[in-house]
């Protein structure tokens, strides 16, 4: 295990995978009217080379939730869905706590507690009204919980004291779904902070009955991580892998609505934010409404905070997003989108 | 003498050629296990590594029989183990892509014994059937 200064691991992690490609070179030269001037090397942002894939890969995440990036067979093992009388879904997750080494960035492994063995968790996602009931087993080291947000009995909340489950017990969380909106679920066993920090959260969306516009959809979790204990993050991400989405751009259309359901997760730092370049989004605060109430190109959340973002690219291209805090950025808290003309028909 | 330029003494040379017969005698001296069953750790549950479908499998094992048991962790971040807590035998905690094996003499009177991953046994548990 590394452990790093809060600026060292940048440099130390260029070096360690020199046969990488590098991220300037990427950037230069692939879109047409983009990056004609060539990156030079001393100016080249972000790590070099790419964590491996098949433990967990931000562009999977992105667009998948109840487990819609597993064949039929091993998604039933965590998902069943049951369609109730009323019209209603009645949504079965299984759910567990292991502890797992996992990549943050190329060659530098963080001692995470996982739900599922990947951080952020599994994506849940049911529509209002639907019964949502998840079945937790702690297979960690350590006393954990989840804690969801939304309506719910005391019972349920996985935070009041003597709620927390012991390793190797199983809780059942029962509640139905409500308000609608994004929202989120966590650990909640004491010392808090630790165990958020550790890696176990993730994204709770809640559908409006009616729907909202057709869009291209993707999750984006606001995270960091303190890979040396001293209580400071050295590394941020969106979805956990420091410019994973540098290296691999986020793929739109032109023209077509891009919905993000963005959360911040990030611990020990108040507040996050995301600033997009070359555009403007709409903003549905923590997506209890159905209209945006603000537009804006940068958005500041504290923790816990979360919100729906909408936009539509108008040109092709390159597009950047990233914290707009330096700081975040440059440790790992930017990506691309790549925004190609929708195909003719 | 010298090997690779650098002079080795005699002796020396002499308890490696001891030590490299003794090595290749040793497995035949040894109780040679009857019974060779290989695991995979991979998903949170054992396998057979000659059936990746069917998680933590009922392990078929003859009263008294001889057994050499192999787990392999397939899974990258991962810690496994596999231990068979009533005999007390257990391979060693294992990381990404490595193994490490467990011979045992099974117990002389039929019945079923658990055997698990005991970082995960929630998970990670089967039975072991004697007959
Ligand atoms: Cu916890
Ligand atoms: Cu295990």
């Amino acid at each position: 295990m590394w452990t790093m200064s809060r600026r060292g691991w940048l440099q130390a992690t260029g070096l360690a995978s020199l046969s990488g490609s590098l991220l300037g070179a990427k950037l230069s030269g692939q879109t047409a009217g983009q990056g004609r001037h060539q990156a030079h090397g001393s100016h080249v942002m972000g790590t070099v080379g790419t964590p491996s894939l098949d433990a967990f890969n931000p562009t999977t995440f992105l667009r998948n939730w109840n487990f819609s990036e597993l064949e039929p067979d091993a998604r039933a093992k965590f998902y069943k869905e049951t369609p109730r009388p009323d019209g209603t879904m009645l949504r079965e997750y299984e759910i567990y706590a292991v502890d797992r080494d996992i990549e943050i960035a190329p060659g530098l492994f963080f001692p995470a507690w996982t739900y599922n063995g990947q951080v952020p968790g599994p994506t849940i996602r049911a529509t209002e009204g639907d019964r949502v009931k998840v079945t937790f087993r702690n297979s960690g080291s350590h006393p954990h919980s989840i804690h969801f947000h939304g309506w719910h009995m005391p019972a349920m909340d996985g935070a009041l004291p003597g709620q927390e489950v012991f390793p190797g017990e199983t809780f059942v969380y029962e509640f139905d779904a409500d308000p609608f909106g994004l929202h989120l679920y966590h650990c909640h066993t004491v010392p808090l902070k630790r165990h958020i920090h550790k890696g176990l959260y993730g994204t709770f969306i809640i559908d409006p009955r009616e729907g909202r516009a057709p869009a291209d959809e993707m999750v984006m979790v606001m995270n960091a991580f303190d890979t040396n204990f001293d209580v400071e993050n050295e590394v941020y991400a969106a979805n956990t892998v420091a410019n994973a989405y540098m290296h691999e751009p986020i793929r739109v259309t032109v023209g077509r609505l891009v919905r993000i359901y963005l959360v911040n997760l990030t611990e020990f730092d108040p507040i996050n934010s995301m600033h997009t370049h070359g555009m403007f989004f709409d903003v549905i605060r923590t997506g209890t409404a159905l209209t945006p109430s603000e537009r804006t190109d940068t958005l500041m959340l504290c923790q816990g905070e979360r919100a729906i973002l909408e936009t539509t690219f108008r040109y092709p291209g390159d597009f950047m997003f990233h914290a707009h805090q330096s700081e975040f950025a440059e440790l790992g808290w930017m990506g691309l989108f790549r925004a190609e003309a929708a195909p003719a028909t | 003498m010298s090997i690779l330029g650098k002079r080795v003494p005699l002796r020396a040379i002499a308890a490696m050629a001891v030590l490299m017969i003794l090595a290749v005698l040793a497995p035949a001296l040894s109780k040679t296990p009857t019974r060779e069953i290989t695991l995979v750790a991979k998903g949170m549950a054992f396998y057979l590594d000659s059936d990746l479908k069917t998680p933590n499998p009922t392990l078929d094992i003859k009263a008294g029989e001889r057994v050499r048991i192999t787990l392999r962790n397939q899974e990258r971040g991962i810690i496994h183990d596999f231990a068979v807590p009533v005999l007390k035998k257990s391979v060693d905690q294992l990381g990404w892509n490595e193994s490490d094996q467990v011979t045992f003499t099974a117990p002389k009177r039929p019945g079923t014994y658990q055997y698990e991953c005991q970082p995960h046994r929630l998970m990670m548990r089967g039975t072991i059937r004697i007959y």
